[in-house]
C-alpha cells in the first residue's frame, strides 16, 4: 500500500469515526461509494465496535473483519487472515491511535487536517495542504446522537456517502 | 616645539579611528567559524547550506500523551509560529513537485525488472478490481503504474498520536525551522523562545542555534570576569609601580592605534576576517608594552639617547618569526601573523621614535638590596636539561584538533541534545552535499546515492534525468504488449474506457530540469561558479557508504577544520622550525658569546610546556600561545644577554606582570580555548620568572 493510500484511508476513517457519536459502543452504517475508474456506485453495510483494547470493523455483505489491537491490523476474510505489522506502517498505526482518541471525543484531531465551516446545520471541512492532494472536500450533518450523512469527495473523483443506520 | 608633539600620539589615534570608520573595516570581521577556513569550494558550500531551511531547526517536546500535553504543545506551536523568524516544519508536499512526479513517473523511477518478468496482467488487474469493489474505503490507483512496477518515492515515516507527531516513550513533539541568520538575530529569537517555553520541566526545547547564543553568553561573562581581573592587575602595575598617568594614557592610545592600523591592513587584504584574528592579534599587540617598559626604565624617553639597540633587535627578531609563520597555509595563523607584524611595527615606531620626542618623567628607580642570593642555577646545565626535555617531549606529545573541545562545555544543552538524539532512533545525522557540472548530472548523482543508501532523504532523486529517461524509455518500448493487454482486459472487467491509456505507454518527450524549476519544487540546489550542489542528510554511521563517491562532500565544519589542520600542521611545524632557526641565527649575531644564555629563554619555557604536554593533548591554541611566549622570550633573551642588570630585570618583571594580566589570567576561565591559552602563558611567564630569579647571570663583553 502506498503511503498516500494509507494516509487517505486513515483520514477517511478518522473522519468517519469522528462525526459518529462517541458514546456509542457499536455503530451500524451504510455506505455508497462511487468509483471513477469503474464509473459505478457500490453500496455496503457494516458495523464498528469499540471493545477493550481493540477496535473491530465488520462488513455485513462479506463478513470480513478488520481488527486493530495496538501493534497489528488483522484483516479476516473468507477464513484468510492478513496481519499487518504496524511498526512497519507507522501511518496506519497513527490512524488507529487517532481513532482511539476520537472515540473519546478528542475533536482537536480534526483541526490538524481541516478548517471548518458551518452552514444551516451542515458542516463543511476544507482539507489543509497536507491532505489536499487526495481529498477535495467533506460535508456532514449530525445531531447529538446520530450522523445524518457524511459526504467525502476525493481528488480522483471518487465519492463516498455514509449514513448511520442505528 | 615640544608642546604640539605631545598630542601627535592622540592625533594619530583619532586619524586611525576615522580611517577605520570610513573604511568600515570592522564590517569584515566575522564571528562565524567558517571564516577561519580558506576560501574555496567547501567554504562556499557550507556558507550556502547555512542559508537553507534545513540547517536551523528547533525541536520541541512536551512530556506525556494526555489531553493536557496535547493542548500544551498546540498552544506552544501557535505562540512559536507567531514569531517572525519561526515557521513550523510540516509534512506538506510541494504541488509542483507532486505534478512533476506524477507526469514523469514512468521515466524517473526505477523499474523493478524482477516484478515485471513475473507480471500476470489479467490476475493483477482482477485483484485490483476486487480490492476496489470490496474495500470499505476507496483504493487509490495509479493510472500510469497500476501494478506498482516502479519504485515508489521515499516518504519519511512519522509516528503520530492524536494527529500529532510524537517522540517514542516520551510525549508530543514538533519541528520548526528558524530563519535567524546573524548572532544578533539568534539572540533575539532565543530570548523570545525561552519566554514562551518558560522553565517547565515537562517541556524540552533544543536547537543547534542555542549553542551559539548560550556559549557566546557564557564566554562573554567569563571574559568579563577575566577582563576585570586583568584591569585590576594592570592598574596596580601602572599606578603603583610606574605612577605616571600621562604615560599610561599614551601607552593605551598607542596600543589602540596599532590595533586599528593592523585591523585596517588585514581587512584590506582579506574580505572576511575571523574575530579570533582580531582578538588574538590584539593580544599579541600587547607584547609591545614590553618595548615601552625597556625604553622607559632605561631612560630613553627623556634624554636624547640614540635607539635602544636591544629593543630594536628584539623587535626585528620577533617580527622575523611572525614573517616566517605568515607563509603557513593555515589561514587563522597566517592572518594573526600579519596582524601581529603590522601592530608590533606601529607600536615599535611610536615607542622608539615618538615617545622620546614627547618626553616623559624619568623612571623613579628604588633599589631594594637583599642579603639573599637566589642565582643558584647554572645556565649551561639548565640549557642542556631543557634541550633533553624538548627533544624527549616529541615521544609523548599528542594533538587534539577537535574544535568542540575548545568550546564552552555546555553540559545542560548537551544533555537536551542527547535526549533528542536518543529518542530519534539513537542516531546522529550529518549533512552532506552532492555536486555535478550540470543539473542533469546532479539528479543522476542523487539517484546513485539514493540507490546506494535507501534511507537517505534526497528528493532530487525523484526528478527526471536524461539517463534514466533513456533507460526507462527502452524498457517501456518492450512493454507495449503489457499496455495493450492491460487496456483490453480492463475494458472486459468493466473499467471505464480509456482509463489506462497512459499506463506503461511511452508518450512523453524528455524535458530537462532547470535551476528555477527545481527551486520551484521546493528543493535546495545552489550554483557556485559552474558547479551545482544539493544537500542531504544521512545517519552518521552509514555515511562511509557514500563518502567514497567523488561527487559527495561532507558539510561538517568540524571534519573540514580537522582535515585542514592536519594538512597544515606539518607545514606549520616546518615553518615553526625555520622561524626557530632564524631566531637562533639572529641570536648568535646579536648575543654572540652569551648565546647559550639567550637560548635558555627559548628552550626552558618550551621544555616546561613539553612536560605539560605529557598530561594533556595539545590543541591549536596551545600552539598559538607557544608562539606568543617564544616571541616575548626572544626579547627578554636579547635584553638580558646584552644587559643583565637590576633595571633590565625590573623592566622584564613589569612586562611579565602585564603579560600575565593580558594572557595569564585566562587560566581562570572555564572555557577550554581560553584556559589553553592561559595555561601556556602562565607556564611561560613562571618559567621566565624562574630564569630571572634563579639563574646565574652572564658576563658581558662591555
Amino acid at each position: 500500500m502506498f503511503f498516500w493510500e494509507e494516509k487517505m484511508f486513515k483520514v477517511l476513517l478518522i473522519l468517519f469515526l469522528t462525526v459518529f457519536p462517541a458514546f456509542s459502543k457499536t455503530i451500524y452504517f451504510s455506505e455508497e461509494k462511487y468509483i471513477e475508474a469503474l464509473g459505478k456506485t457500490f453500496t455496503k453495510k457494516g458495523k464498528i465496535s469499540f471493545l477493550k483494547n481493540k477496535i473491530e470493523i465488520i462488513y455485513s455483505h462479506d463478513n470480513s473483519i478488520l481488527t486493530y489491537n495496538g501493534d497489528y491490523l488483522i484483516t479476516k476474510k473468507n477464513n484468510k487472515i492478513r496481519k499487518l505489522d504496524l511498526a512497519k506502517k507507522p501511518s496506519v498505526k497513527m490512524f488507529f491511535i487517532l481513532f482511539e482518541a476520537i472515540y473519546f471525543n478528542k475533536k482537536r484531531v480534526l483541526k490538524t487536517y481541516f478548517s471548518r465551516k458551518e452552514t444551516k446545520g451542515i458542516t463543511q471541512l476544507i482539507p489543509n495542504e497536507t491532505i489536499s492532494a487526495y481529498i477535495e472536500g467533506v460535508h456532514f450533518k449530525k445531531n447529538s446522537k446520530k450522523l445524518d450523512f457524511l459526504d467525502i469527495k476525493l481528488k480522483n473523483k471518487d465519492r463516498i456517502h455514509i449514513e448511520e443506520t442505528n | 616645539m615640544k608642546k604640539p608633539i605631545k598630542y601627535v600620539n592622540f592625533i594619530l589615534f583619532i586619524i586611525s579611528l576615522l580611517l577605520l570608520i570610513s573604511l568600515q573595516s570592522y564590517t569584515h570581521l566575522s564571528t562565524s567559524l567558517l571564516s577561519i577556513l580558506p576560501n574555496g569550494e567547501v567554504k562556499e558550500l557550507i556558507k550556502n547550506f547555512e542559508q537553507t531551511q534545513n540547517s536551523k531547526v528547533l525541536l520541541l517536546a512536551v512530556k506525556d500523551f494526555d489531553n493536557e500535553a496535547l493542548k500544551k504543545i498546540l498552544t506552544l506551536e501557535k505562540e512559536l509560529t507567531a514569531l517572525p523568524l519561526v515557521s513550523k516544519k510540516g509534512i506538506k508536499q510541494n504541488s509542483k513537485f507532486q505534478k512533476h512526479k506524477e507526469v514523469y513517473k514512468l521515466y524517473s523511477q526505477e523499474i523493478d525488472l524482477v516484478k515485471l518478468k513475473k507480471l500476470d496482467v489479467r490476475k493483477e488487474l482482477q485483484a485490483l478490481y476486487n480490492d476496489m469493489t470490496s474495500s470499505f474505503f476507496p483504493v487509490q490507483i495509479d493510472k500510469n503504474d497500476p501494478f506498482k512496477i516502479l519504485s515508489s518515492p521515499r516518504i519519511p515515516s512519522v509516528v503520530l498520536k492524536n494527529g500529532h507527531m510524537i517522540l517514542d516513550n516520551y510525549g508530543y513533539m514538533s519541528f520548526f525551522v528558524l530563519q535567524s541568520k546573524s548572532l544578533k538575530e539568534h539572540q533575539i529569537l532565543y530570548r523570545q523562545i525561552k519566554t514562551i517555553v518558560n522553565n517547565d520541566e515537562n517541556i524540552k526545547v533544543f536547537s543547534p542555534v542555542f549553542y551559539y547564543v548560550e556559549n557566546s553568553q557564557a564566554i562573554k561573562s567569563d571574559v568579563n570576569k577575566i577582563i576585570l581581573i586583568a584591569t585590576v592587575i594592570l592598574l596596580l602595575l601602572y599606578l603603583l609601580l610606574l605612577r605616571d598617568l600621562s604615560l599610561l594614557l599614551n601607552t593605551i592610545t598607542t596600543l589602540g592605534t596599532s590595533a586599528m592600523i593592523a585591523t585596517m591592513m588585514i581587512t584590506q587584504l582579506y574580505d572576511e576576517v575571523s574575530i579570533f584574528v582580531f582578538v588574538f592579534g590584539i593580544s599579541i599587540s600587547t607584547i609591545a608594552i614590553d618595548y615601552m617598559f625597556h625604553h622607559y626604565i632605561h631612560d630613553f624617553f627623556n634624554t636624547s639617547k640614540s635607539l635602544n639597540k636591544e629593543v630594536l633587535f628584539g623587535f626585528l627578531t620577533t617580527v622575523s618569526a611572525f614573517f616566517i609563520l605568515s607563509f603557513t597555509s593555515f589561514l587563522l595563523i597566517k592572518q594573526i601573523a600579519i596582524f601581529a607584524m603590522v601592530s608590533l611595527f606601529v607600536s615599535y615606531v611610536i615607542f622608539a621614535l615618538l615617545y622620546p620626542k614627547i618626553g616623559f618623567k624619568k623612571f623613579n628607580y628604588k633599589h631594594y638590596s637583599s642579603s639573599y642570593n637566589f642565582n643558584v642555577l647554572n645556565p649551561n646545565k639548565l640549557l642542556l636539561l631543557s634541550l633533553v626535555l624538548v627533544l624527549s617531549s616529541s615521544m609523548w606529545i599528542h594533538f587534539d584538533f577537535d574544535l568542540k573541545n575548545l568550546d564552552y562545555n555546555n553540559v545542560k544543552l548537551k544533555k537536551t541534545e542527547k535526549f533528542f538524539i536518543e529518542h530519534f532512533n539513537a542516531h546522529k545525522y550529518i549533512s552532506f552535499a552532492i555536486k555535478a557540472n550540470s543539473i542533469d548530472d546532479l539528479i543522476e548523482n542523487a539517484k546513485i546515492v539514493q540507490r546506494t543508501v535507501n534511507a537517505v532523504q534526497l528528493p532530487l532523486s525523484d526528478l527526471l534525468s536524461k539517463n534514466t529517461y533513456e533507460h526507462n524509455k527502452e524498457i517501456l518500448q518492450d512493454m507495449k504488449s503489457i499496455h495493450n493487454t492491460l487496456v483490453a482486459e480492463a475494458k472486459q472487467l468493466g473499467f471505464k474506457e480509456g482509463y489506462f491509456d497512459s499506463a506503461y505507454y511511452p508518450n512523453k518527450k524528455y524535458i530537462s530540469c532547470t535551476l528555477d524549476k527545481i527551486k520551484a519544487y521546493g528543493m535546495d540546489v545552489v550554483k557556485i561558479k559552474d558547479t551545482y550542489y544539493t544537500y542531504g542528510k544521512i545517519d552518521k554511521d552509514i555515511y562511509e557508504k557514500i563518502a567514497s563517491y567523488n561527487f559527495v562532500k561532507s558539510l561538517s565544519l568540524k571534519e573540514h577544520f580537522e582535515k585542514y589542520m592536519k594538512e597544515s600542521i606539518n607545514k606549520l611545524f616546518v615553518l615553526g622550525a625555520l622561524a626557530l632557526l632564524v631566531i637562533i641565527v639572529l641570536l648568535f649575531f646579536i648575543t654572540k658569546n652569551t648565546m647559550g644564555y639567550a637560548l635558555l629563554f627559548l628552550l626552558f619555557p618550551l621544555s616546561i610546556v613539553g612536560i605539560y604536554a605529557y598530561f594533556t593533548a595539545i590543541n591549536i591554541l596551545h600552539i598559538f600561545m607557544m608562539f606568543v611566549i617564544l616571541a616575548i622570550s626572544i626579547d627578554y633573551a636579547i635584553y638580558l644577554s646584552k644587559k643583565n642588570d637590576a633595571l633590565t630585570k625590573r623592566a622584564i618583571g613589569y612586562s611579565l606582570i602585564s603579560t600575565f594580566a593580558g594572557f595569564g589570567v585566562l587560566i581562570f576561565s572555564k572555557i577550554n580555548a581560553l584556559f589553553s591559552m592561559g595555561i601556556v602563558a602562565t607556564i611561560g611567564i613562571v618559567s621566565i620568572f624562574i630564569l630571572l630569579i634563579f639563574v646565574k647571570g652572564v658576563k658581558h663583553e662591555s
